[in-house]
């Protein structure tokens, strides 16, 4: 038997660097509010991201030893099931509501978000169907715009949840993916032509989306309101100055962020450490996706390259929107940052994501590049 | 393939460095050329979340008088300011200062281990060296090794601790240290000030807002706190509430009470805390760096408890304590045989025989529960709690109605009579001969008559026979009816049964069976023991509530409510929540039994020879009633007295029982009932009452 060649190093490190890292600032960032929302438990979250943790890190274990090719075949059931649940989780009385949106399963005491199960059955399944299909891509009616009705319902199906941050990502994810299989350029063109059209209209007319979209411009005009979270994270970002007030020094985590342990948890992150130590994640994150990419230009065959790529994606653009939310460059949408911010199903289907990137990672040449 | 991939992942990588280029220009603007502002800001505030208490709900009497209200009082504060040492023993110096010169009474934990004044050891460290020792050692005192643990010795390791200046004189120093130790242990910060005194005055917190300057991290907020009024009159009804203790407070935390909440602990504030306990509001403020209040952020208003509406009218109310007082003094100073000027004690119940709404529920001696509502300062207050509880002559804090066990006497011959005649042991009109002795078993029962040497009733018939309370007749109507019919009927009349009224702890009593002799003493049941049974005597045990209820429900034609001081709930604005209604459960007894024992009622103080004769002449109505007089088988002790009483006889209202331990004879006390009945009628004027009814119905009347 061949023995089986080693996982990509930089992918690995960067991920249990990027693990280490966040766990500690999930510690510091929720102590405060567990000690005020918990009965005074301050370790609530941390003990429950490190029941996470080991879950996750053995997925990720599993998935590196298995043959991601085997995945193609299997992959239009997981899409079939993922669909499905997206379905299921809209009934009321199987989909349980918190914060007013219906997207959780709760199974055994633990809630499950199917929408999570929905972002790497897509990557999957359409790499599965481009590397098949890619010479039909270059048209537009037979080619692409299947593609688009499916990633339109889906989005639909999310919206109706509501999942606004999940529809973003599997849009931008299949985006990628079908501009990396080769769809042609002047499609994305004249399909931009409407979407900010639409966008543009939707701004202007709907109140609600305007008010919002006024509030991420200037949040200082209602801090307490609307504007809250923004000027909150702003504080706590501007205060970190170029070193940060310390490891677990944060001030705004004492309940005027809200939620600081998720998806602003980098906001205390700025504020702890500093500019430098907001460098220092996006460093750690862009090493992880140049070796993403890597891997996908490297990988044996086209399904290996476009889940390589898919994968690299789904982080690269959650941590993408994470920063800009953070710092108040795009309006407020609850988008979380990958392998920091605090939560049981994506930190497990994200490690598991990691793990199929590793498996194509021992199959790559990379002499080739 | 690769070719494109290669491309495609160009122009996404380019799209990847312009957001990253554009998000780090963001972060370096907001970091390092505006950072310093944005820190400058952060620094200007801290939230505190705040409890808004919510005021209990008021507790009203039947007409709408307030006997329980909250009135707004204010409290003070600390919270942890940036500091020196020195400067906050300035700080509290200056807040001692202005406490003592307004007489607010500071009350420090550091008083149960350590007293400036006598300079000596608390009470919990007074009795060892050991624990004087751990103690010290626990709170961080630097104690030298082979030195002799004496107060002086801690006080000036407290100095040191606290790093009092020799500027401060040994009293002064002594209070900042009793402050600072409070702060230690308790604990404060900016987030969570630690409340020092409630309750203090208008004068204490206008000074405080005045000198605010010199003292940074004291605030002042206010609360709502109970107030009682006249409550005095209705001490036992109204109960008092208090902070929860600790065993309680695991049962409690599940509903939402916190450690500090206040809980009504008996009386109508315990039984009806469900509606009364409010719920309280959460605010979110920010405060500058000083603890000072900056700025609201949210609010969730308290929602106040619901009123209650007692079904007691406090007017009739006070006229019961009046006359209560007044009668006792009168029958301490009466003299007579019997009379040892002993009484001390009584319970009244005065209760409407058509709802079962208890309009009157006095029990003598009673107490202020305002004393209650003290703080722990308050040493009067402390003083007067202590000497309640240990009061055990006159027990002031037993609820008499419910929770005094009396034997009922001869106010039980109307029950022994009710049974015989169910029971078809006698009939209306049928004689049974008084000879003056009677002998049972060989034991021989006289008449009081034949006792006082002027011979015996004769021929009498239940009328008579209640009328002039004679003993033979019972003697022998008992007998012949049988202790277990007796126990029967009393049961069907809820004596030695909880009447279920809505106060806490009410007791049972008991009552004469085969079966409580027999568990009590392991002892047969003998005739002559249903002698005694049939004129109250032996081991029954009753309380007036139960007695007034059970006369009630003579009067009302034998229906038996559940007594209730309860009369509605409402909300703060007024709108009612809940109407308690009447509960009552008929009593399988026929019509012509309820009217013959009425008779005798009626004659008892309407007869020329009745018990109770000429004691409601003045009124324009006639009064049916009862006397008893309980023997309490102690020595060189009055009688306890009993009357019980409904009127009018011939369209009843009111049911009234009143006991006055050692009141001597149940006659004794019927001016007591006398008082009330006048008062009664005097607030509820009667006008359907006819003075013609007066002289044609009884033909034993004068």
């Amino acid at each position: 038997m061949k023995k089986q060649k080693p996982v990509d190093f930089w992918v690995l490190m960067t991920v249990l660097i990027l693990l280490a890292f966040g766990t500690i600032m999930v510690f510091s960032a929720s102590a405060p509010y567990a000690y005020n929302y918990m009965n005074g438990d301050t370790y609530h979250f941390l003990k429950k991201q490190l029941q996470y943790l080991p879950i996750g890190l053995f997925a990720m274990f599993v998935m590196a030893n298995f043959d991601y090719r085997k995945l193609a075949k299997l992959s239009p059931y997981f899409f079939v099931i993922s669909i499905g649940l997206l379905v299921l989780v809209l009934i009321p009385g199987i989909g349980r509501v918190f914060n007013k949106s219906r997207r959780w399963f709760v199974l055994a005491g633990q809630s499950i978000q199917p929408s999570e199960f929905m972002k790497i059955s897509l990557i999957l399944f359409f790499s599965y169907s481009l590397s098949s299909r890619k010479d039909q891509l270059k048209y537009f009616f037979k080619g692409l715009l299947p593609y688009l009705l499916v990633v339109g319902a889906i989005a639909v199906l999310l919206l109706m949840e509501p999942h606004f941050s999940c529809a973003i990502i599997v849009i931008l994810v299949s985006a990628i993916l079908l501009f990396c299989a080769g769809a042609k350029i002047k499609h994305f063109v004249m399909l931009s032509v409407p979407v900010v059209a639409a966008l543009a209209s939707v701004i202007i007319f709907v109140d609600y989306m305007r008010e919002r979209a006024l509030s991420f411009l200037n949040p200082f005009a209602d801090p307490t309101g609307d504007g809250w979270q923004a000027v909150q994270s702003l504080y706590a970002i501007g205060s970190g100055g170029f070193f940060g007030r310390g490891l677990g020094k944060s001030l705004q985590k004492f309940l005027y962020l809200p939620e600081p342990y998720n998806d602003f948890i980098l906001s205390v992150v700025a504020e702890e450490l500093g500019f430098i130590g907001v460098l220092v994640v996006m460093l750690l994150f862009l090493i992880f996706i140049w070796r993403g990419v890597k891997i996908a230009v490297n990988a044996p065959d086209l399904f290996g390259s476009l889940v390589a790529i898919g994968i690299t994606a789904l982080v690269a653009v959650q941590v993408i929107i994470n920063f800009a939310v953070v710092t108040s460059s795009v309006p407020v949408t609850g988008m979380p940052l990958p392998f920091f911010s605090y939560g049981g199903t994506s930190l497990i289907l994200l490690l598991t994501d990691v793990g199929i990137l590793l498996n194509i990672s021992r199959h790559a040449d990379y002499k080739r590049i | 393939m690769k070719k494109i991939l290669k491309d495609r992942f160009f122009i996404l990588g380019f799209f990847v460095v312009v957001g990253v280029v554009i998000i780090i220009f963001r972060l370096f603007n907001l970091q390092i050329v505006e950072g310093q502002q944005y820190y400058e800001y952060s620094q200007r505030g801290v939230l505190q979340e705040r409890i808004i208490k919510a005021p209990r709900g008021r507790i009203l009497d039947r007409n709408g008088i307030p006997i329980a209200v909250n009135r707004m009082g204010f409290s003070v504060q600390i919270a942890y300011v940036k500091m020196s040492a020195e400067e906050r023993n300035r700080m509290i110096f200056n807040l001692v200062q202005i406490f003592e010169k307004n007489n607010e009474i500071y009350k420090s934990l550091l008083d149960d281990y350590f007293l400036y004044d006598t300079m000596e050891f608390g009470p919990k460290i007074k009795d060892s060296q050991d624990k004087a020792y751990s103690w010290a050692k626990e709170i961080g005192l630097k104690i030298e090794k082979n030195v002799d643990i004496t107060p002086q010795y801690i006080f000036k390791l407290l100095k040191q601790k606290y790093e009092l200046s020799d500027e401060y004189e040994d009293k002064d120093a002594a209070k900042v240290i009793k402050v600072c130790y409070d702060l230690q242990i308790k604990g404060y910060s900016i987030r969570a000030p630690l409340t020092l005194i409630k309750d203090v005055k208008w004068e204490t917190v206008a000074e405080i807002e005045e000198r605010h300057h010199e003292l940074p991290g004291v605030t002042t907020d206010w609360e709502p706190f109970r107030e009682y009024i006249d409550s005095f009159y209705v001490g036992h009804i109204l109960g008092y509430i208090r902070g929860i203790d600790a065993d309680e407070y695991e049962a409690l935390k599940s509903k939402g009470y916190g450690y500090n909440d206040l809980i009504g602990k008996t009386g109508v504030e315990k039984s009806a805390e469900e509606y009364l306990r409010g719920l309280d509001g959460k605010r979110t403020i920010e405060v500058d760096t000083n603890g000072r209040f900056y700025r609201n952020l949210s609010y969730t208003p308290a929602e106040p408890g619901k009123d209650v509406v007692l079904t007691i009218d406090l007017r009739l109310q006070k006229a019961v304590y009046e006359s209560v007082e007044k009668n006792i003094q009168r029958i301490r100073e009466k003299g007579g045989e019997g009379n040892f000027g002993d009484a001390n004690a009584a319970a009244v119940v005065v209760l409407d025989v058509k709802t079962g709404e208890v309009l009157a529920m006095l029990s003598y001696p009673t107490f202020d529960p305002a004393i209650f509502l003290a703080g722990a300062g308050n040493k009067e207050a402390q003083q007067k709690i202590l000497e309640l509880n240990n009061d055990s002559v006159n027990t002031p804090l037993l609820n008499r109605p419910i929770q005094g066990l009396y034997a009922p006497g001869s106010t039980f011959k109307p029950l022994t009579a009710i049974a015989g005649l169910e029971e078809g042991i006698i009939k209306v009109n049928e004689i049974i001969r008084d000879d003056g002795i009677y002998y049972i078993d060989g034991m021989k029962f006289e008449c009081l008559e034949y006792r006082h040497g002027l011979g015996a009733h004769g021929n009498l018939t239940i009328e008579r026979a209640l009328a002039t309370s004679c003993n033979i007749f019972f003697h022998i109507l008992g007998k012949e009816t049988g202790i277990d019919n007796l126990d029967k009927w009393a049961k069907n009349f809820g004596l030695g049964e909880y009447t279920g009224i809505d106060l806490p702890g009410e007791y049972k009593g008991n009552r004469n069976s085969r079966d409580y002799k027999a568990e009590m003493f392991h002892e047969a049941w003998y005739p002559a023991d249903t002698a005694q049974a049939a004129i109250g005597q032996l081991f029954n045990q009753f309380t007036p509530l139960q007695i007034a209820n059970y006369v009630s429900s003579i009067a009302n034609g034998g229906y038996k409510y559940t007594p209730h001081v309860i009369k509605r709930i409402t909300d703060y604005d007024g709108t009612v929540v809940k109407e308690i209604e009447p509960v009552f459960e008929k009593i399988p007894v026929s019509e012509e039994t309820i009217e013959a024992v009425k008779k005798g009622m009626v004659a008892v103080t309407n007869s020329i020879d009745g018990t109770a004769v000429t004691v409601f002449d003045s009124l324009p109505y006639k009064v049916a009633g009862k006397t008893g007089t309980a023997q309490t088988g102690r020595l060189n002790e009055s009688d306890n007295g009993l009357f019980v009483c409904y009127a009018p006889a011939d369209n009843p209202r009111v049911a009234i029982a009143v006991v006055v331990e050692k009141g001597v004879w149940g006659s004794n006390t019927a001016p007591i009932a006398l008082d009330i009945l006048k008062k009664y009628f005097e607030l509820y004027d009667i006008k359907n009452v006819s003075d013609s009814a007066k002289s044609d119905e009884v033909v034993f009347t004068r």
